[in-house]
């Protein structure tokens, strides 16, 4: 199957997932190839029109020397001799995942779908036809700078090659098509690695024999927040058949009762996160931009903007990483009180094993919590100046830095969320419980990874731990 | 006219305002008042059917003992004996008497719903406390599970909450938070108007080009609060189109609408999760008559933990922190004539720096409130920490840190608006230039406190006097520095 892109309307969440994690191809559509080239024409013969105003890049130079105006043969000189996008100088450990790097590139479409990006229609086939090629690597580190000129070099190094015009080269490498790639990645994700949270909380509130009560129909009609009643409601949907008989009989602690504020601040996240990558994914965000032609301005105008600083993106994923740490806090706590409660076996050990019990897993806790909390950090605008050497480019856009300590905040998530899943299966199994019939299928998933611990006599907890949370990964980014 | 409270929409944060800040009465309406004795009414008859179901509070004891049951008779006993604590916490300072109002609002709430099942006559008391002073409590030490720290010093000052016969509720609830996180969405709201209004300056006085703020923009970048920014932006700078720079701006100014844009965003959504939470407040326990709750039930819930609080001013506290760094590059890219094109240093022409008729240094100061601003606003995570010796009482509930912190930050960017307006206004005076009509008012203000520097003086007297007068402007809401910014399209 092949995206159709016709306009801006067609830069979608489900159009980029398709893209992105299906990994299928892009078609300009022929009505969208027409609007681009009435675009470019009318463009040019703006250009022509006075060669001497300033379009940033094109009758000026860039960056630095924006100042500086060039000649007509300049210009034409300037545009030739960018036909290739220089490679990219960040390096590093890590890479952005390659289902990012083709939302980067079809993020990188919306600005020449409706003819914005004042370019050719062949510029808009060159950079579709990318997605059926060899992807570049795109490392982690070293991309913060003004705008996204450091990502985009790395990606548009890839771009097949082809003589460049006036108006063309600048389009390539500005505006922030990376930031909206790294937010949807987030959007995209976050729900799933939400309602693995709500189903592994929803195993401890159960393993931990924990009231119902704080989860009653009644929260959710009473409350007015649309975020909390949804996070109630997925709470709930886990216990639909569920007893009340067989659980403690007075409150559970403050972290079972809190469980449903807590999602519900997740769910907020998530829902910005998908709100403001949505905004991101089919804005226009090129610099400068072509207004296109109207009635009063029949050539349209350039103008010179910030579109390529996405200011959505860094507070949207800090909020997620900040939750993410949230929710390793409340596994932990789950998990020590599963292990130290008075109503169930101390350590959850099995009578007839060899005494230890699984207290080991309350202590991996607090690394992968402490981990996430660091994560957690916010991401400000850098207060370097970097590359604002002669005053221009004086503030970098901080989102590649909220989605490198994102991609350390999932994980974390995963492997408290495996450990807390680990010793809630071992709570039913020492006290020979089941949980709620909705959980039984989850439970059965972590005992193939962590089966329950009777003797550590030829177990590796490690290993089996870190299986289950690549399966839980697995899960969180296929859903 | 008191404020009437009758049905939860009454629960503004409007409302709030006038009770907390202002200083407004509050009664309730006879709306109100049925669905109260109504709910107290059924919450009798529901414990009296109910002797042996867990009602934490009423069936049981209390925290760490919550597991032990108690009849009618130990009751009594324990509500003889009272509130063990008489006040726990301490600091230097004690919270406003406002923050304190705002907290009783909050706890307002929580009964006019029925939730609570308080008597009327409580509700009617506490309503009236509001006509008097507010007990003392100190601005530190608050934060644990639930914000019961608080708590015990408004039921120490007003013993109806502890006397109540028979009740779900006294006041379990997130009434600190809510109440505080009302008051700090108001004013956020005005510190933006404010911020919009001072960075319009700076933008005028380097005579950006007004492309940047382009209309033609707002569809698209597609963002409704990026384009309310390019609108007040625009709204402020109206005026003839001379003077403007031939190239582009510094990054710093022309991401302005796009920074801006993220704080409204920020903002609109303090201010709706605030007043939803004023108007939806759960304690624990919780008693829902069927009209309220799915069925008539009292349950133990997480009510007194409001997690979506601390996460709207948290982003709040990031974006005054990110225009403070914007604020910071515009302060020295004025002073730095290569740069902004102006008169290097801002020093008139003929004149030199040494003579002390400038701002010129004055750029240095911000970094180190931008740098305090940095450290207070890193986000207010769960405390990894167990809260106390109690297993039950496991997570401390982290909206106040939240509020103090976003508070301390917002004081700090108000002092850096101050050098920026003052450095701003100095800029065009050294030029004889006029601000533009919109802001002619807005620049007066900012010269009585902080004029043009023709003659050397302590200019960090001006900034701070500007600074003060600026916070005040933003708590009281009664300044032309705060007036809404008109014309949105």
């Amino acid at each position: 199957m092949t995206v159709v892109l016709d306009s801006r309307k067609d830069f979608t969440l489900e159009n980029l997932r398709r893209v992105s994690v299906t990994g299928e191809s892009v078609l300009i559509s022929p009505g969208a190839k027409k609007a681009i080239k009435r675009s470019r024409q009318s463009f040019m013969a703006y250009l022509d029109s006075d060669r001497t105003q300033f379009i940033y890049g094109t009758t000026s130079e860039a960056g630095q020397g924006a100042s500086k105006r060039i000649n007509p043969e300049q210009q034409r000189q300037l545009a030739r001799s960018r036909s290739r996008v220089r490679p990219g100088g960040g390096f590093g450990l890590e890479y952005v995942p390659e289902r990012v790097v083709r939302m980067i590139i079809f993020a990188r479409l919306a600005n020449y779908i409706e003819g914005n990006a004042k370019a050719r229609p062949i510029e808009a086939q060159r950079i579709a036809s990318m997605l059926d090629r060899p992807l570049p690597k795109l490392p982690l580190s070293g991309q913060v700078g003004a705008g996204e000129i450091l990502p985009l070099a790395h990606v548009m190094n890839f771009l097949p090659e082809g003589e460049t015009e006036e108006g063309e080269w600048m389009a390539r490498i500005n505006g922030s098509p990376v930031s909206s790639a790294l937010l949807c990645d987030v959007a995209l994700t976050a729900r799933g690695h939400l309602s693995l949270a709500t189903q592994i909380f929803a195993l401890s509130v159960d393993a931990y024999a924990a009231p119902l009560t704080p989860y009653s129909a009644s929260l959710v009609r009473y409350a007015r927040n649309p975020h909390e009643k949804r996070a109630l409601r997925n709470l709930r949907w886990w216990f639909k058949t569920s007893s009340h008989h067989g659980r403690i009989a007075h409150q559970a602690p403050v972290s079972w009762r809190i469980l449903p504020a807590v999602l519900g601040a997740v769910e907020e996240a998530v829902a910005i996160a998908e709100e403001t990558a949505s905004i991101s994914l089919s804005s226009v965000t090129d610099n400068p931009v072509y207004i296109l032609p109207t009635q009063s301005e029949p050539l349209g105008r350039a103008i010179s903007t910030g579109g390529y600083h996405n200011a959505q993106a860094a507070p949207a994923i800090d909020d997620i990483n900040a939750r993410f740490a949230d929710l390793c806090t409340l596994a932990d706590r789950h998990t020590m009180k599963l292990h130290s409660a008075d109503h169930l076996p101390a350590n959850l050990a099995d009578p007839k094993g060899d005494g230890w019990g699984t207290g080991l897993l309350s202590f991996l806790q607090v690394g992968y919590g402490e981990e996430a909390r660091h994560a957690a950090r916010r991401s400000f605008l850098p207060p370097s100046e970097g590359g604002g050497i002669a005053g221009q480019n004086d503030v970098a856009s901080p989102s590649m830095f909220a989605y490198q300590k994102h991609t350390r905040s999932r994980f974390c998530l995963e492997a408290s969320l495996a450990l807390l899943a680990s010793s809630a299966s071992q709570a039913f199994w020492v006290t020979n419980r089941k949980p709620s019939a909705r959980l039984v299928p989850i439970l059965e998933c972590v005992r193939d990874y962590v089966p329950p611990l009777t003797s550590t006599v030829g177990r590796d907890m490690g290993n089996e731990l870190h299986a289950l949370q690549q399966y839980f990964q697995a899960l969180s980014l296929s859903n | 006219m008191p404020v009437s409270l009758n049905e939860p929409d009454d629960l503004t944060l409007i409302n709030l305002e006038r009770v907390a800040v202002k200083g407004e009465k509050i009664r309730f309406g006879e709306t109100a008042i049925r669905t109260i004795s109504d709910s107290n009414k059924a919450f009798r008859e529901y414990v009296s059917a109910r002797p042996n179901e867990f009602i934490y509070g009423t069936t049981s004891d209390y925290g760490p003992n919550a597991k032990n049951r108690i009849n009618d008779k130990e009751r009594q006993r324990l509500k003889k004996i009272g509130v063990p604590f008489l006040g726990l916490s301490f600091d230097d300072k004690n919270l406003p008497e406002s923050a304190v109002r705002s907290m009783v609002f909050a706890i307002l709430g929580l009964f006019l719903r029925g939730g609570s099942a308080v008597s009327p006559k409580t509700a009617r008391t506490l309503a009236k406390r509001l006509d008097g002073p507010m007990p003392k409590i100190p601005a530190g030490g608050l934060t644990s599970p639930g914000e019961i720290l608080p708590l015990f010093y408004l039921l120490r000052a007003f013993p109806e909450l502890v006397n109540e016969p028979l009740c779900a509720s006294s006041g379990n609830t997130a009434f600190c938070s809510v109440g505080l996180a009302g008051i700090d969405a108001i004013t956020t709201q005005r510190r933006l108007t404010l911020a919009q209004k001072v960075f319009a300056l700076s933008f005028e006085a380097i005579q950006a080009p007004l492309e940047h703020i382009d209309p033609a923009l707002k569809p698209l970048w597609n963002d409704p609060y990026e384009a309310v920014a390019i609108d007040n932006l625009s709204h402020c700078l109206k005026g003839p189109l001379i003077n403007r720079r031939p190239f582009q701006a510094p990054v710093s100014y022309r991401i302005l609408p796009r920074i801006l844009g993220q704080a409204l965003r920020a903002s609109e959504r303090l201010y709706r999760c605030s007043e939803e939470s004023l108007q939806s407040m759960v304690s624990n326990p919780m008693f829902f008559t069927d009209a309220l709750g799915s069925k008539v039930e009292t349950i133990s819930t997480g009510g007194y933990h409001n997690a979506r609080i601390p996460q709207a001013l948290d982003g709040v506290s990031m974006s005054w922190v990110d225009l403070a760094e914007l604020a910071r590059r515009h302060i020295i890219k004025l002073h730095k004539g290569p740069v902004s094109k102006l008169p290097d240093r801002l020093v008139r022409l003929g004149d030199h720096y040494r003579a002390g008729r400038t701002t010129s240094y004055l750029e240095f100061v911000p970094a180190d409130f931008v740098d305090q601003m940095r450290r207070l606003s890193e986000p207010t995570l769960l405390l990894a920490a167990e809260a106390g010796a109690s297993e039950q009482d496991d997570i401390n509930a982290n909206g106040y840190i939240a509020c103090r912190n976003q508070r301390q930050v917002a004081y700090l960017f108000d002092r850096i608006m101050a050098v920026l307006g003052g450095v701003a206004s100095h800029a065009l005076d050294i030029q004889d230039r006029q601000a533009p009509l919109e802001l002619a008012n807005f620049v007066a203000e900012i010269r009585k406190d902080f004029p043009p520097v023709t003659k050397k003086r302590i200019i960090g007297n001006s900034a701070a006097r500007l600074a003060h007068r600026m916070s005040d402007a933003i708590d009281n809401g009664n300044s032309v520095m705060t007036e809404t910014i008109a014309d949105r399209v």
